[in-house]
């Protein structure tokens, strides 16, 4: 009974709804032939309690029943923009007049993207414009055979796991060419879209398909002809791999937010011409270099735009590693030199064939078990200290912008507590601006004394490099800073006609300059060697003078 | 007045070459350390120089340790006894005064025993110390990377290179001293003829250092 009147009710007070939709027809004739799927005039319109309805209707509500789909349009750029569904979609005809991105978006160049023709060819806007799901793409790599004798499943899949991987790939392309050369064709489609409603301000980067592929669940291998087989397949048959996607947003292009289509405008090698576009000064130099005259490098066959390690946190082996790829006889080249092997343990190419970079000597921190050696890395510095440190506040304690050889000491010592023996301080002599001109040939340079002397140019600059929580600081040391206390951390680095005791270092110890004698004696490090040895010479000649002396006087 | 027969020809040959070579591994050596101060046409040349003055110095050591031990002087005329011990003030004494006064010298050189406590005592820290320490760090310093683990257990290259140049010193000091010393004898030159002649004069000559 109750559910009698319910209904009786409703039916009542319900607006006019499907049941009178002619009833609108009346008077809208122009909708007659009227398409929202199965929906209703009034379904949108429901404000149509009565007819003749009211002058005025409230604006239909969309996102009414196509709620997840506004819900992604709010966020998205043409919503920001101010468009309304009905500027995209004929509501009350949806099966026609319906824009697509090209009513409005007639003419985009999309030259950023690498090979454009493949991109654009395979794949819609949406597809890196739209929302896409993860896992929504698929792509299949077909190959079809028309003509000689039948494939069977082993020779795509020999390990018999159903997916065709890169090498297996290679194997049965290497195997048509043989059986069935110029009878076959290969195709790779690809279906990836993106939801056209949320189209964000950015397309989506490289490496959201490059990188870990996870756009495209479904990859396929199907072969078609002569016989009939489909796999699934490994991704990287059809999307190619770039190795350094992952990291790059850690390489220096990376952090400095350089994207990928700021170098990579076709599937090209990227020419010196990309890196002008930035680097023009280096590249001044260099183009007037005999790399550039005689044609043979490339700025990327020495520098990795996708290296994640800067070229000034490589060490001197690495750097030499660099010119060796191409200069592979270099110690062959270098047999007049003494100690060939061992310059090189210590020296970069470029110390001496680039003379107007600017060398420094660096010592950085290291760490030894066994033979082997590696330096310390900011983790190892933190797990001395226990705790988050900041290095700047440690090595330059009393923050006057200089490093004394007490805040080094201090910080060795903490170290030292830590690491005991194993602690070691090496060093070597690299370029710390460079030049890029490495014309000279060094045959008239051969002279020892360019570094093997005081006035050897890297004295005036000279490193403490220390690994920091992002980057490397570059700690200005001076003298035999590093030669001082702790006495019992050697640096691995002694050259051969450094700077020795001067008369200066003398008359500082004598006290003719006073301030932070302490300091400064420490500082001298192992000039002390010469100073207690010239001291005792200094005595002993004065003992045999009074000893002539006597002889003289006594007439012996 | 006799002339006694104490330094036999090769001993003389072997002294006056160890004095060639350690002057020029030591001039050498000055321009190694301090560039600046250029006797030598080229530091490479010094280097070479240097390294191969060095091997000749080794073979020379080597030469003088088999001779000694060969004719059995090693113990006779380089290790001190408890007698040296005790002769050591005096000796001192001596050159520091007796020399003067014109006293008698505490010590008369023979065969079998040539060198006085003082001497001894010298000698043996040149000939037992300081030279297998120069040799050594020196050898290690001929091929470093050949010898890194070597060096490595010494303390490092600077460690190493201290080691050396100390030990040079310490040959610049004994060297002063040695040739002021050998002026000491009946005349200047007396001590250097008879390190030539290997002829020395007794009894009433004193010895030298």
């Amino acid at each position: 009974m109750y559910v009698i009147i319910a209904v009786l009710f409703a039916l009542l007070f319900a607006p006019l709804h499907a049941t009178v939709p002619d009833d609108c027809f009346e008077c809208h004739d122009a909708f007659k032939r009227f398409n929202h799927s199965k929906a209703t005039c009034t379904d949108c319109h429901k404000d149509t309690f009565s007819l003749p309805h009211q002058e005025k209707l409230a604006k239909p509500l969309c996102a009414e029943c196509h709620k997840e789909t506004s819900a992604l349009y709010v966020k998205s750029i043409h919503s920001a923009g101010g468009l309304a569904c009905k500027e995209c979609h004929a509501v009350h005809f949806i099966d026609k007049d319906k824009k697509d991105c090209l009513s409005c978006h007639k003419k985009v160049a999309h030259n950023s993207i690498p090979s454009k023709e493949k991109h654009l060819a395979s794949m819609g806007c949406t597809a890196c414009h739209g929302k896409i799901k993860k896992g929504s793409g698929t792509a299949q790599f077909h190959v079809h055979v028309s003509k000689g004798g039948a494939i069977g499943k082993e020779a795509i899949d020999p390990d018999k796991n159903s997916v065709v991987d890169h090498t297996e790939l290679n194997r049965f392309l290497a195997y048509l060419e043989q059986n069935h050369k110029d009878l076959y064709t290969i195709s790779r489609s690809y279906s990836v879209a993106g939801d056209a409603h949320g189209v964000a301000k950015k397309a989506l980067q490289c490496d959201e398909c490059h990188g870990d592929r996870n756009i495209f669940r479904e990859t396929r291998f199907r072969l078609s002809g002569v016989s009939s087989h489909t796999f699934r397949a490994d991704p990287k048959i059809l999307i190619p791999e770039l190795p350094s996607i992952k990291e790059y947003k850690a390489t220096v292009h990376g952090k400095k937010a350089v994207a990928c289509s700021d170098c990579h405008i076709s599937q090209e090698r990227i020419s010196d011409n990309t890196c002008l576009k930035c680097h023009k000064e280096v590249y001044g130099v260099y183009k007037n270099s005999v790399h550039t005259k005689k044609g043979a490098a490339q700025c990327t066959d020495c520098h990795d735009p996708h290296s994640i390690t800067a070229y000034r946190e490589y060490d001197a082996k690495q750097r030499i590693g660099v010119c060796a790829r191409c200069h592979k006889n270099y110690l062959e080249k270098h047999a007049w030199l003494p100690h060939t092997r061992l310059h090189f343990n210590y020296l970069e190419c470029s110390t001496c064939h680039s003379p107007e970079s600017q060398k420094s000597i660096v010592f950085y921190l290291g760490k030894r078990s066994g033979d082997k050696k590696q330096a310390l890395t900011y983790r190892d510095i933190r797990d001395a200290y226990g705790s988050h440190v900041d290095l700047n506040k440690i090595i330059d304690a009393d923050g006057d912008n200089a490093v004394a050889s007490q805040e080094l000491s201090d910080f060795f010592l903490v170290l030292q507590r830590k690491f005991q023996e194993e602690l070691f301080i090496g060093g070597s002599i690299i370029v710390t601006k460079v030049h890029h001109d490495y014309s000279e040939k060094g045959t008239k340079h051969k002279v020892c004394t360019t570094c093997h002397s005081s006035h050897a140019p890297f004295y005036d600059s000279m490193y403490l490099i220390l690994p920091d929580a992002e980057d490397q600081l570059y700690i200005p040391v001076k003298g035999t800073i590093l030669g001082a206390a702790p006495i019992s951390v050697f640096t691995d680095l002694s050259l051969l006609g450094e700077e020795r005791v001067t008369f200066d270092d003398i008359k500082m110890l004598l006290g003719f300059r006073g301030k932070d004698r302490s300091g400064q004696m420490q500082e001298l490090g192992f000039k002390w060697i010469d100073i207690l040895g010239i001291a005792l010479f200094a005595v002993i000649l004065i003992f045999i003078m009074l000893h002539i002396i006597a002889r003289i006087f006594l007439k012996r | 007045m006799k002339k006694i027969y104490l330094h036999p020809l090769p001993i003389r040959i072997w002294h006056w070459a160890n004095a060639f070579l350690i002057i020029m591994l030591m001039l050498t050596g000055i321009h190694l350390r301090i560039p600046d101060i250029t006797h030598f046409p080229q530091y490479g040349v010094t280097v070479a120089l240097h390294k191969y003055l060095g091997y000749l110095l080794t073979l020379s050591f080597l030469f003088w340790l088999f001779y000694y031990l060969f004719t059995k002087g090693l113990a006779k005329h380089y290790v001190l006894n408890a007698g040296d011990v005790k002769g050591i003030p005096g000796q001192a004494l001596y050159y520091l005064y007796t020399y003067f006064t014109k006293g008698r010298p505490p010590f008369t050189p023979s065969p079998e025993a040539k060198f006085n406590p003082l001497q001894k005592l010298a000698y043996s820290s040149v000939m037992f110390l300081l030279m297998p320490v120069i040799i050594i760090t020196g050898i290690l310093f001929s091929d470093i990377l050949f010898f890194f683990r070597y060096i490595d257990m010494v303390g490092g290259l600077r460690a190493l290179d201290a080691i050396h140049v100390i030990t040079g010193y310490c040959f610049l000091l004994y060297l002063i001293v040695h040739i002021y010393m050998s002026s000491l004898g009946k005349n200047i030159t007396t001590y250097v003829k008879s390190m030539i002649t290997g002829y020395a004069e007794e009894p009433d000559d004193e010895n030298k250092p």
